[in-house]
């Protein structure tokens, strides 16, 4: 009996590393064997003839357009990720409250997603070019026009743009995980007195813990396709203020500054492993203790 | 049920493969040339080529070639006086009297074609390119004067001009001519533009403007109908039923030959070919209607019924596509071959040459001898250098990719990654051409090859060689140079030795003269009391000419030198306030031959025109330099970085390449006599080149009658190479950044302060991300 359990358990591995493996084929390929050959250019010259040691790493350190990008994409991420996050969740509160009619709502929110990223800096252009809607609209108003895209005013513009077109995607996440929520809990809390602020505190926000780690991952990643809009935009030298990695990187590689593009790239790559396994732990702690 | 399963399964996963093998497969073009979405070119191929004969005559310079319908071909020389006969598609001729030998009256005769009973139709025109008539000219060369009446007519006139005449079968050709109004000369046809300007305002206004487009009876002269004026006659077709015309929108026309009615209409595709001058395009059909087309860029079989045309013989390796031909007759032979004829102009002078191509199925290309060349934007000097180096090496196949083609629709930084992803993954090509590439940051990064000892450079000037290269290493060849000179009289230029002094003679000096905006007074001589010391037509103008000597002492060492900038701003200023250059609509602008790309030469032209006491000129070529200069001198502009020249065409090698011997010898094809004779954009970096275009300017003067009229013929290039010291790359983002400041400042919309804090502003994360 035990034998025929080993031998199923072996044939059920087998079967799930079958299965597994094309996607770690194409993982492998298109993403492990490439950062592998990134990390090892990161200690290389260009054209990988001489080995600098850790140059490259000081060079990009002591960089100033990388300390620039850099500050700009924590900041960038640390101010829209957290409104993101809380934005999506009320949207998710609202929408499920009002169901089943939320349902055609979900669909709704989604289609910024949906939108081209050509459409999305078209719109751009049209809304905050200095003779833009917004400035026609400031200007009626009586005060004086914004030069959004060049001024501090970009960092928000492209802030607000994100939150806009994430909103949609964070909120479906956060539904998912309040669907997940048994109903009998609320019910039970109802009896015992607890009003829907106590609910929410008590039952729906530990609940919703692991939703937040996958909704915060993302968020981030998300956060990074942002350059994109940025760029088509304000093309590869825009305002200071939303001057990202991403602008740094697409220059460095234009330029052939391989090298410091691939050290610039695992410190990076660093970075946001610190960050997701720091809210990994921090999360994992909070469910064990919740 | 579990079977159905399995063949579901095995369905799906063959639909997989063959959609993914779909998706993968190269396209043609692309697998030839390895950069995808980019123009290929591609001289020769693995099995047989076509190979060029030159079946010029010796010592005649103006020729005509016609076909006769039994295939028989002839060349004629001037006025008709020697005919060269071809019975086997041009392999050999007999020389014979022409029929002009005894009539003097065909001395102007051009456009030939065949009539009935191969008897020859031949326009003869005046000494100022109005049509007079038509002869026939018989097989026993006997002449007549061949009467139609509806051009005769228009001819009574005067002034009539003939566009084009192309005999369309034995008994019916097509004619197309304008009779002009006689007291407007500028309604000639000199380009297109006038052309299409003159008939746009004529019809119904006036008589005296009579265009003719119409086909006509070979034997009668009687005109049979009238064509739409927009279309022009290309040939038959196969049963001889139907003509085909092409019309402004390229589109293929397709009438009755009994009455010219429309039977069909195509629109023209431009197949394997980044072309779109169709329009310059000739065209030849075989008996059996196959119809070719040919240009710049090569020859194309031309699908009548899709429109299509199909590139069949790539003009680069062959005199086709050589800079200074352009091509003037073209006829497709029955063993697939083709005759081309071309007009070579160099310095003013055309002369004929006619070349055969037949496709010879033995001549090898060695696959050993590839080259493949890749250029950010379409080069007619690596065009030549190409040609060249086919030459000499005609086993070998070259691929001259050109990124940004008339048809792309990428960018600047998408081509320069595209290329950047080739070189990382050692796919790279085997030369780059450097204009427009981060040259500066690719020697840094030893991209390319040591090339200070494997070319013989004895021919170079050691004044441009010299500073190009670092710690003794050269990484790149130019094929040319710029500098930016200052024209005057000896004793101007010698007061006006600093960026400093030239400024305050500006300053001192006359204000700018009022331009007349019909274009008619910038064209006057000015008393010398009323010269300003520069005549500039625009801001931009003259920024240029600054900046071209000022930008390495801008931003230098990798940062912006303050002090520098703003002494370049403020000089800026002081001139465009002097001339009020910034205020918009003040200078009408003037077409002046030169680089249009970054530099107008107009205020030379000014200086010339006896407007300015000086001209400032970015050498281009030096029968224009000679044209502007008349007496004057010269020597470089003065400005904050004195000795800047600008390298251009700058050819450097993969150092990954597998082919650097084959490379380097591509490179030594750029430094070859006639390619350095024929660069017009800049001067030539060869002692030989330079003599060879000074040799030009010597025939321009052999022609000329008049003494006033002859260009000075003893330049001293000594004068510029002496002062040349820093080769400098040009940075478009630097140039236009400072540009759009010195422009705001100029217009007063900010101050000083305020253009230098926009400047650094702009600049500050550019120049970080290079340090």
């Amino acid at each position: 009996m035990k034998k025929q359990k080993i031998k199923t358990q072996k044939r059920e591995g087998l079967a799930a590393l079958l299965f597994l493996l094309p996607s770690l084929l194409g993982i492998s390929l298109f993403f492990l064997f490439p950062f592998v050959d990134t990390v090892r250019r990161s200690f290389f010259n260009t054209m990988g003839t001489g080995f600098t040691g850790t140059a490259n790493y000081f060079s990009v350190l002591q960089n100033k357009s990388f300390q620039l990008a850099a500050a700009n994409t924590a900041k960038f991420l640390g101010a829209c990720i957290p409104v993101l996050l809380l934005l999506s969740l009320a949207l998710a509160l609202l929408v499920h409250s009002i169901r089943p009619g939320g349902k055609r709502l979900k669909t709704l929110f989604l289609l910024p997603m949906a939108i081209p990223v050509a459409g999305m800096a078209l719109l751009w252009q049209i809304l905050f070019d200095n003779s833009g809607l917004v400035n026609a609209v400031l200007l009626w108003l009586g005060t004086e026009p914004i030069s959004f895209m060049e001024s501090g005013a970009a960092f928000w513009v492209l802030v607000g743009t994100y939150v806009w077109k994430n909103a949609g995607y964070d909120m479906v996440l956060w539904l998912a995980g309040l669907d997940g929520i048994s109903e009998s809990l609320y019910e039970a809390a109802k009896v015992d007195g607890a009003g829907a602020l106590r609910c929410f505190r008590y039952i729906t926000a530990p609940s919703l813990l692991p939703t937040m780690g996958l909704a915060a991952v993302i968020s981030l990643l998300n956060g990074f396709k942002m350059f994109r809009e940025a760029y088509l935009v304000a093309g590869p030298y825009p305002h200071d203020s939303i001057y990202l990695l991403q602008h740094l990187f697409n220059n460095w590689f234009s330029n052939m500054d391989i090298s410091r593009l691939c050290a610039a790239a695992v410190l990076l790559c660093g970075a946001l492993l610190g960050i997701i396994l720091l809210l990994q732990r921090f999360l994992h702690g909070e469910d064990e203790n919740g | 049920m579990r079977n159905r399963k399995k063949e579901w399964a095995v369905l799906l996963v063959s639909l997989l493969l063959i959609l993914s093998g779909c998706q993968a497969a190269p396209t043609e073009n692309n697998a030839a040339g390895g950069l995808s979405g980019m123009e290929n070119t591609n001289t020769g191929s693995k099995a047989g080529r076509y190979v060029e004969t030159d079946i010029t005559p010796d010592g005649e310079e103006k020729l005509h070639i016609v076909q006769f319908f039994d295939g028989k071909l002839s060349m004629f020389t001037a006025g008709l006086k020697t005919r060269f006969d071809s019975t086997d598609n041009g392999e050999s001729w007999v020389k014979a009297e022409g029929p002009g030998a005894k009539v003097p009256e065909l001395a102007g005769a051009y456009d030939i074609f065949v009539g009935k009973d191969g008897a020859l139709l031949v326009p003869i025109m005046d000494d100022e390119g109005t049509f007079i008539c038509l002869k026939k000219v018989f097989p026993d060369g006997t002449v007549e004067d061949f009467a139609v009446p509806d051009i005769d007519r228009l001819v009574q006139k005067g002034n009539f001009f003939a566009h084009e005449i192309i005999g369309l079968s034995e008994d019916k050709f097509f004619f197309s001519g304008t009779k002009y109004l006689a007291s407007q000369d500028q309604s000639m046809p000199d380009n297109e533009e006038n052309s299409a300007q003159a008939e746009g305002e004529s019809v119904n206004s006036d008589d005296s403007y009579e265009p003719i487009t119409a086909v006509f009876d070979t034997k009668t002269g009687e005109k049979l109908y009238d064509i739409p004026q927009e279309e022009n006659a290309i040939s038959k077709d196969a049963s001889g039923e139907h003509f085909y015309f092409i019309n402004v929108l390229q589109q293929i026309v397709k009438r009755s030959a009994q009455d010219g009615k429309e039977v069909q209409r195509t629109d023209m595709m431009q197949q394997e070919s980044d072309s779109v001058m169709v329009d310059i395009s000739l065209y030849s059909s075989l008996p059996n209607g196959t119809l070719y087309s040919a240009d710049d860029k090569g020859i194309y079989l031309v699908d009548t019924s899709t429109g299509k045309k199909k590139m069949v013989l790539e003009s680069i390796g062959y005199s086709l596509g050589e800079t200074n031909n352009y091509m003037s007759g073209f006829i497709a032979v029955d063993n697939g071959g083709f005759i081309v004829q071309t007009e070579f102009v160099q310095d003013s002078h055309s002369s004929s040459r006619i070349y055969r191509y037949h496709y010879d199925e033995n001549a090898k290309t060695d696959p050993d001898k590839e080259l493949t060349i890749w250029s950010l934007k379409s080069n007619t000097i690596i065009r030549g250098a190409v040609n060249e180096f086919m030459k000499t090496h005609p086993d070998a196949t070259v691929n001259l990719e050109v990124a940004l083609g008339e048809d792309s629709a990428q960018t600047t930084n998408d081509a320069i990654q595209r290329l950047n992803t080739e070189i990382l993954a050692g796919a790279g090509p085997d030369i780059l051409i450097l204009d427009g590439l981060p040259a500066e940051s690719y020697i840094q990064k030893g991209m390319l090859a040591d090339i200070s000892d494997k070319l013989d450079f004895s021919d170079v000037y050691p004044e441009i060689l010299t500073p190009m290269k670092t710690e003794d290493s050269l990484y790149y060849l130019p094929a040319c140079y710029k500098a930016t000179l200052l024209l005057s009289d000896a004793e101007t230029l010698a007061q006006l030795d600093t960026l400093d002094k030239l400024v305050t003679a500006i300053e001192e000096g006359e204000d700018a003269p009022v331009v007349v905006i019909d274009g008619e007074g910038s064209l006057t001589a000015l008393p010398e009391e009323q010269r300003p010391v520069i005549e500039f037509e625009n801001f931009e103008e003259m920024f240029r000419c600054f900046w071209n000597n000022s930008a390495h002492a801008v931003v230098g060492q990798g940062e912006i030198q303050e002090d520098n900038l703003r002494e370049f701003l403020s000089k800026i200023k002081w001139v465009s306030d002097k001339y009020r250059l910034a205020e918009e609509g003040e200078n009408v602008a003037m077409i002046i031959p030169g680089d249009t790309e970054t530099e107008s030469n107009s205020n030379a032209m000014n200086y010339a025109m006896r407007r300015a006491k000086t001209g400032i000129y970015t050498i281009n070529n030096l029968l224009y330099l000679a044209m502007f200069l008349e007496d004057g001198q010269y020597k470089l502009l003065p400005g904050l970085a004195p000795g800047s020249y600008r390298p251009v065409s700058m050819a450097g090698i993969n150092a990954k390449s597998g082919a650097q011997d084959f490379a380097v010898e591509f490179l030594q094809s750029m430094l070859s006599t006639k390619t350095q004779a024929a660069v017009d954009t800049g001067f030539p970096i060869t002692k030989s080149g330079f003599a060879a275009q000074l040799e030009g300017v010597k025939k321009f003067n052999v022609d000329r009658v008049n003494e006033e009229d002859k260009l000075p013929e003893d330049f001293e290039i000594e004068t510029i190479l002496k002062e040349l010291r820093t080769p400098v790359f040009e940075d478009e983002y630097l140039s236009d950044t400072v540009y759009a400041a010195a422009k705001s400042l100029c217009k007063d919309e900010i101050d000083l302060d305020g253009a230098m804090r926009e400047i650094q502003q702009e600049i500050k994360i550019y120049l970080a991300e290079r340090a």
